[in-house]
């Protein structure tokens, strides 16, 4: 036991150990690396750009915010955060309450991979320092949604006042647009009846307007995940069960 | 020597476990978002009168940062003085008896002014004589068709006060 225990801790064994060690973790990079050149040899060379994943986000046909990784692996990506309901309003005409505003979102995949997508909106209220004013109900902000429950699903379990997601229900494919989810904007006129009294110091009591002075935010996430293996790609990117048809490649909400 | 030997060794572990790690995150996702929005204004239109030859000219003018409006007014004064109106763009419903401004007010546009004239007044008015004419008038914010007409909802209607 004492002359296997000295063997094992000679510099002899310990320096063959290392570089047996770094002998396998040497031959089995090459080896991965040479399976992945057997199994994609026939279409390495002419779709190299084939593991790109892109999505952007459209309103009114316009390319507003997007996120496209590049060909090469080097941490690099094309990227643009835009914002959102920029161009509703004529130039000089003020926000009118009640008035239907055009507002069309919709996804495209601007990648070179096809891709499952969600949609995470947001609506509240901020004040002029852009903090959340909580008393203020982001019901009053309408982003009509369409196309639900057939090219879009609604997670209803995730649904509150200030959140909505929904979920494409097909594969979108490399360059190709979605249906819209949303066609109009609204701020309901009732906020113009909402009022509370006020007392000053000196006992006065006077009328204020709740939501005056108050900003609207509408906010969208837009999230896409690999065709392949697409189940598990969404349960670890977004933490929820989705199910995909083999056939259909159909995406549908557990 | 026995410092080096487990550096060594602690290396090889490394090595030989550290070849499985990349497999753990081969996802493919993106990610991208955008926000926006804009301040709401809500201000009460405003009157303003005055009061020469007998006659009441009122203006109303709707804030600056105000939401568009709809505008009514009618006047009140004893049984025996007798009020003409006249102005353009406001009509009479006798349903009610007030003055109708046709148009909606803009933030910052005023109505043409409400004339209230007073007849019958005292030919040598002494110095106990006294009249009092009020005018009351409402405004409500203008709401939208389903096809983004505009029209007044009066059953909503806030006062603006009088004078």
């Amino acid at each position: 036991m004492k002359r296997f225990k000295k063997f094992i801790f000679s510099p002899v064994v310990t320096v063959a150990a290392f570089v047996a060690a770094a002998g396998l973790l040497i031959f089995s990079s090459v080896g991965g690396a040479r399976a992945a050149l057997t199994y994609f040899s026939e279409t390495y060379a002419s779709h190299v750009e084939l593991f790109d994943i892109g999505v952007t986000l459209m309103e009114n046909d316009r390319d507003i915010s997007w996120r496209n990784y590049g060909e090469e692996a080097d941490g690099q990506w094309d990227e643009n955060i835009g914002a959102l309901v920029g161009n509703m309003l004529p130039e000089g005409e003020k926000l009118t309450l009640g008035k239907t505003y055009a507002e069309e979102l919709k996804i495209r995949n601007s990648g070179t991979i096809n891709q499952y997508a969600r949609v995470r909106i947001y609506k509240y209220w901020v004040d002029e320092n852009g903090e959340k004013l909580l008393n203020l109900d982001p019901g009053y902000i309408d982003l009509h949604f369409v196309n639900i429950g057939t090219d879009w699903l609604e997670d209803e379990s995730a649904r509150t006042p200030e959140r909505t997601i929904l979920y494409y229900s097909r594969l979108l494919n490399s360059g190709e647009e979605s249906p819209i989810f949303a066609d109009t904007l609204t701020i309901n006129g009732e906020i113009a009846y909402i009022v509370s009294q006020v007392t000053g110091e000196d006992g006065t009591t006077t009328s204020v307007y709740d939501y005056n002075g108050a900003r609207f935010i509408v906010e969208a996430k837009v999230d896409a995940v690999q065709e392949d293996n697409a189940e598990a790609a969404a349960l670890s990117a977004w933490g929820r069960q989705v199910s995909v048809d083999e056939q259909s490649g159909v995406l549908s909400l557990d | 020597m026995k410092k080096r030997t487990l550096l060594l060794l602690a290396l090889a572990v490394i090595m030989v476990t550290s070849v499985s790690v990349p497999q753990a995150a081969a996802y493919f996702t993106t990610y991208t978002e955008a926000q926006g929005g804009y301040q709401v204004t809500i201000e009460p239109a405003t009157v303003e009168e005055r009061f020469y030859n007998w006659t009441k000219h009122v203006s109303v003018t709707n804030a600056e940062d105000g939401q568009p409006v709809y505008v009514r007014a009618r006047a009140f004064a004893g049984s025996q003085f007798h009020l003409q109106y006249s102005g353009d763009g406001w009509s009479y419903n006798p349903d009610d008896g007030y003055y109708y401004y046709a148009d909606p007010l803009g933030p910052g546009e005023s109505a043409n002014e409400l004339l209230v004239h007073i007849d019958n007044i005292p030919l040598d008015p002494g110095d106990n004589d006294s009249f009092n004419v009020i005018v009351v008038y409402e405004y409500t914010h203008v709401k939208y068709d389903s096809e983004d007409n505009p029209y007044a909802d009066w059953s909503s209607a806030e006062k603006g006060g009088n004078g």
